[in-house]
């Protein structure tokens, strides 16, 4: 039977840390954990010692204020923070410091709208964005086997106090796609703003809710990767739609995401309804917002749309931007190129195609600035290209291979003289090749690329294209055909 | 239900005692019943002080020095599990 | 008994007539000659420690420094961190735990010198008024062992009273430094909401408490409240004011005082207690101060119940952090949450589990409107009544509505217990200082009187205190 074809509502809950922002939330650890030995990165606050207090720190907030900012959000004029009461082993004084709107809270954003880039369909998108909270993270639990079977939690505190940044969309994201753009346009976003690193580790989590039309809503918790997240939706459509066409019911439930069977599973259900005490934290006085917002504004001027903009008021077309774009030292490389007199479309296909593809497959981090090459290199390609000098695929083929391997490279050294005897090459191929061209002629397709092989051995060390390699022998071995014939 | 809530237990024989005195402070805290729709902002914060959150305070790194080698596992707080 | 006062002392001490070694052993030897019937510290620090001290304090005095609090033995409540010795906050769940930091308040008392003795009883998480609620065991009053010192700060007022510290710290969230005060003869302020950092104090209900200066004088509290007050960038509710200067504060002049006596805080207390005030405001008057009677506070008929919901609340918040998880007291379990439980059933007393339970259900989804957040709405109004009065007089009750309770007389029921604390929770929910001192004696026992001001008043409120400490004549009484 089929389970096609049924309505659906997707709704996020996206947790993003700050990373970057240097200090927690309330203290002077560091809000980047990662590879410090177990508890080395806590101090009386973010163990919530008792007498410890909370005390916001500014660039968090900051921070957090710009991606209240970036979406258009209404904002309170003071923010309050909220404590958030649960038992829980990560929770170091069982209850976590949040915002809540109502019993006196008010959360930094109060509703607003996000604008993402959908590369597939080369169209901008958006999504209501219901509120954005500001809190704290718990600490990191190691379980042995199992959550449900493990005697013990072992937990490492270290992760206490991280800045998060909570965004929860309105129920109308359209697909299990449009769920992953979104979020990924969400966190390089926030990547540019020097808000989070989000190819660290851990560093966002993404709770959905999908109801399926007939059913009831299920919330997926703890999806740790956007690909991970349009998979969970697609699964749970699917799950969810396939029970309601066979006529059953679908619950109200929470599932987790097992991204190594790639199925959700049903979370043993809470015996009772939460409750969590709120109320506002009496250790923090509310936080006025304007001069955050006054410091936040400029880190606004670096969003990818921004970026996206500047790179096609150079004649690139929008999809190619965005291959630029989501690679943040590929977009930095461009307009710097650009600047030293770089031809904007040859520069952006070489950056964004070519070189990062190569850069890739040599197993390099395209994500590191050390990965590429400086500007000038560009520029000089792009005008040898413009000049008529080489063809793009000489460069292509003969250049870009090198400058990945080692991006310090002079050009000048790699830049072969140019093969400028094609035809006398490939007439000696013919000649000695005799086999070989009996085999093309016969309709061995393959001989072919042979043949191209050893017209390129001939000709190393100059520049060739072997695209004009390939037409020059077809050519040839045609007239060759009709002239037997 | 608050119990749970509370993570306290009590032995049967305790429970009547506590629910009376608790009957008791409850009517006392119920007089605050008159302020409820009273048109007045609740006070948090008895001075109604805004903060300017600064950069950094000095807070400083501690170890879990009073913590028994017991609670401990290559670093990590041990806590008891078993799923709840 | 006349011990000398503590900033006679350090006139001694700076000026060398006196051996700062000297002085402190002969504190520890009161101290060794009376805890057994008092009972006023839970724990004393080591001799071999204190000598340590007193070296290093000396060897400052040698280099030329001038601590203000050089050699001075100060006691403080157990709710306020100590690194150096344990802080339990007079609860068994607690038990074991050494703070890795020091409260702020403990820094500024170390940089100037001060040499700290022990960590005093109090009530399990300062949640009572007598320090019968201790889980260790009550303290005994000093001017009659069959009664109460008052609580929460019920070791440190003990302590000061029986001559074993010049000075000490306490804490007050509703009264809990003005009841002992007034139980054992001796000076005692709650400070203005947010003058003195709560860096460190263990925390009962944040919004209404503040760490206070405690002595046998008013001038020996001005000195220590110099020293403990004052903008801390670690505590976000500290106002941004540097420390105050009280010490040097002179005598009010009655010509210029004017005290409101509302009757609201009078009438209702026992007849010794009403009647020695009385007795002191006519001698105010008859030096020329202008005393008025017929201003009311209306609203004090709902502070205890507006006091106790907000107070329970946060003390419910506070207190969930005590899990076994972090703290070396544990009742282990299989599960999580039965180590919790079970943990918490067992390490905490019947009134702070009943305080708990009471806290979480005026937080509860059904009653946070009726109880939590009325109580913050009926805040704001008794706050505005209190301010609007103080801005015209200073404001004079009764601290206690009873003589020193006997030792069982209160604890078995709660209202009675929460009743004692009528006059004294208007300071904590209107932020404003409140300074409690003796002023007579009901055979043998002590009676105190508050008086309050309007915000940030310490030193206007030191100077009416020398004004009546210079009626009464009871600056520096010890009990014998």
């Amino acid at each position: 039977m089929s389970a096609e074809g049924l309505g659906y509502r997707i709704g996020l809950e996206i947790h993003v840390q700050l990373t970057e922002a240097g200090t927690k939330l309330f203290c002077d650890c560091k809000s980047n954990y990662r590879g410090m030995a177990p508890n080395t990165n806590v101090c009386p606050v973010c163990l919530g010692l008792p007498g410890a207090l909370p005390v916001p720190r500014r660039r968090p907030l900051v921070l957090a204020t710009a991606a209240a900012l970036l979406m258009g959000c209404e904002m309170p004029t003071e923010m309050v923070f909220t404590r958030k009461h649960y038992f829980y082993p990560d929770m170091p004084k069982n209850y976590q410091i949040t915002q809540y709107q109502g019993g006196g809270g008010a959360p930094i954003c109060l509703g607003g709208r996000l604008r993402y880039y959908d590369p597939d369909l080369d169209v901008w998108r958006s999504v209501k964005v219901r509120r954005i909270n500001v809190e704290e993270d718990p600490g990191r639990t190691e379980y042995e086997g199992s959550i449900q079977s493990s005697e013990y939690a072992y937990v490492d505190y270290n992760r206490s106090g991280v800045p998060l940044i909570e965004v929860v969309t309105e129920p109308d994201v359209e697909g299990p796609r449009e769920a992953r753009r979104l979020v990924e346009y969400l966190l390089l976003a926030l990547d540019y703003m020097g808000a989070t690193n989000p190819r660290l580790e851990g560093s966002f989590r993404v709770d959905a809710n999908v109801s399926v039309e007939g059913g009831e809503r299920v919330e997926v918790k703890n999806i740790g990767s956007t690909l991970d997240l349009e998979r969970a939706l697609r699964y749970e459509i699917f799950r969810q739609s396939k029970i309601i066409s066979q006529g059953g019911k679908v619950r109200r439930e929470t599932r987790g995401w097992d991204p190594v069977r790639k199925v959700t599973k049903p979370q043993r259900a809470k015996e009772y309804e939460e409750e969590y005490l709120y109320f506002p934290d009496p250790d923090i006085p509310t936080v006025p917002i304007k001069d955050l917002v006054a410091e936040a504004r400029p880190l606004l001027l670096r969003t990818p749309e921004r970026l996206m903009e500047a790179i096609v008021s150079y004649g690139v077309r929008q999809r190619r931007s965005w291959a630029l774009v989501v690679t943040k030292p590929a977009a930095q490389l461009f307009l710097s190129s650009v600047r030293l007199g770089a031809e904007p479309r040859a520069a952006s296909r070489l950056i964004a195609v070519d070189l990062k593809g190569l850069i890739k497959k040599f197993g390099k981090d395209p994500n590191d600035p050390s990965s590429w090459p400086g500007p000038e290199t560009i520029a000089r390609l792009t005008m040898l290209v413009a000049s008529g000098e080489y063809t793009y695929d000489e460069i292509k083929y003969n250049v870009l291979p090198a400058i990945a391997n080692d991006p310090m490279l002079d050009v000048k050294g790699v830049l072969p003289p140019k093969a400028n005897n094609i035809d006398n090459v490939i007439d000696e191929v013919i000649m000695s090749e005799v086999k070989a061209v009996r085999d093309y002629l016969d309709g061995k397709a393959k001989a072919l690329d042979y043949l191209v092989g050893r017209a390129l051995r001939r000709m190393a060390g100059l520049a060739v294209d072997p695209k004009a390699v390939r037409t020059s022998l077809e050519e040839r071995l045609a007239r060759l055909t009709s002239g037997t014939q | 239900m608050l119990l749970r809530l509370s993570r306290l237990s009590f032995n049967d024989d305790e429970l009547p005692e506590l629910c009376a005195k608790l009957r008791e402070i409850r009517q006392l805290l119920s007089r605050v019943r008159k302020f409820k729709d009273l048109n007045v902002r609740p006070l948090y914060n008895v001075w109604d002080q805004t903060l300017e959150p600064p950069d950094v305070v000095e807070e400083r790194y501690v170890k879990l020095s009073w913590l028994g080698q017991g609670s401990l596992r290559s670093g990590m707080v041990r806590v008891p599990w078993r799923g709840e | 008994m006349r011990p000398l006062q503590a900033h006679e002392v350090i006139n001694e001490v700076l000026s060398g007539s006196m051996d700062l070694e000297d002085h402190v052993l002969q504190i520890l030897e009161r101290v060794k000659e009376k805890e057994d019937t008092i009972r006023a510290f839970i724990a004393l620090a080591p001799e071999s420690s204190i000598r340590a001290r007193v070296r290093e304090v000396r060897e400052w005095l040698r280099e030329g420094r001038r601590p203000r609090l050089a050699g001075l033995v100060v006691a403080v409540k157990d709710n306020i961190s100590t690194s150096f010795l344990p802080t339990t906050a007079g609860s068994r769940i607690l038990e074991g735990y050494v703070p890795p930091f020091d409260a702020t308040v403990v820094r500024r008392l170390m940089e100037e010198g001060a040499i700290v003795i022990g960590k005093t009883n109090m009530d399990e998480f300062a949640m009572g008024s007598t320090t019968e609620l201790s889980a260790y065991w009550p303290t005994r009053n000093p001017w009659d062992l069959e009664r109460v010192p008052g609580g929460s700060s019920g070791g440190s007022a003990a302590a000061l009273a029986y001559g074993g510290a010049d000075l000490a710290l306490g804490s007050d969230t509703g009264g809990s430094i003005r009841l002992p005060a007034a139980y054992t003869a001796t000076v005692g302020l709650k400070p203005t909401y947010g003058l003195v950092s709560r860096y460190g104090l263990i925390p009962y209900a944040n919004s209404l408490e503040q760490i206070g200066p405690m002595a046998r004088s008013v001038r020996d509290l001005a000195l220590l409240l110099d020293v403990i007050s004052g903008h801390d960038p670690r505590d976000a509710t500290t106002l941004r004011v540097p420390p105050t200067s009280t010490f040097i504060a002179k005598p009010a002049d009655p010509r210029s005082l004017r005290v409101c006596a509302p009757p609201e805080l009078l009438e209702a207390s026992e007849p010794p207690v009403k009647a020695a005030i009385t007795k002191l405001l006519g001698r105010l008057e008859s030096e020329g101060a202008a005393v008025i009677y017929d201003r009311h506070l209306t609203t004090i008929d709902d502070a205890l119940a507006v006091y106790y919901t907000i107070a329970l609340a946060e003390a419910a918040s506070n207190l969930a952090r005590y899990d076994g998880k972090l703290y070396p007291f544990v009742r282990i379990a299989p599960t999580y949450t039965g180590t919790a439980t079970e943990t918490r059933s067992r390490g905490f007393g019947p009134e702070v589990k009943r305080r708990i339970i009471m806290g979480v259900t005026s937080l509860s989804e059904g009653y946070r409107d009726e109880l939590y957040m009325a109580a913050a709405k009926g805040r704001r109004v008794i706050r505005d009544e209190v301010l609007a009065m103080s801005r015209n007089c200073l404001i004079a009750g009764s601290v206690s509505p009873v003589l020193p309770p006997r030792l069982g007389e209160r604890i078995t029921d709660p209202l009675k217990l929460y009743a004692l604390d009528i006059y004294t929770v208007i300071a904590n929910l209107s932020g404003v200082p409140s300074l409690t001192l003796p002023v007579d004696f009901y055979s043998d026992l002590p009676i105190g009187m508050q008086l309050m001001g309007p915000p940030l008043s310490e030193a206007q409120l030191i100077s009416a205190g020398l004004l009546v400490e210079s009626l009464t004549g009871l600056a520096g009484v010890a009990a014998p």
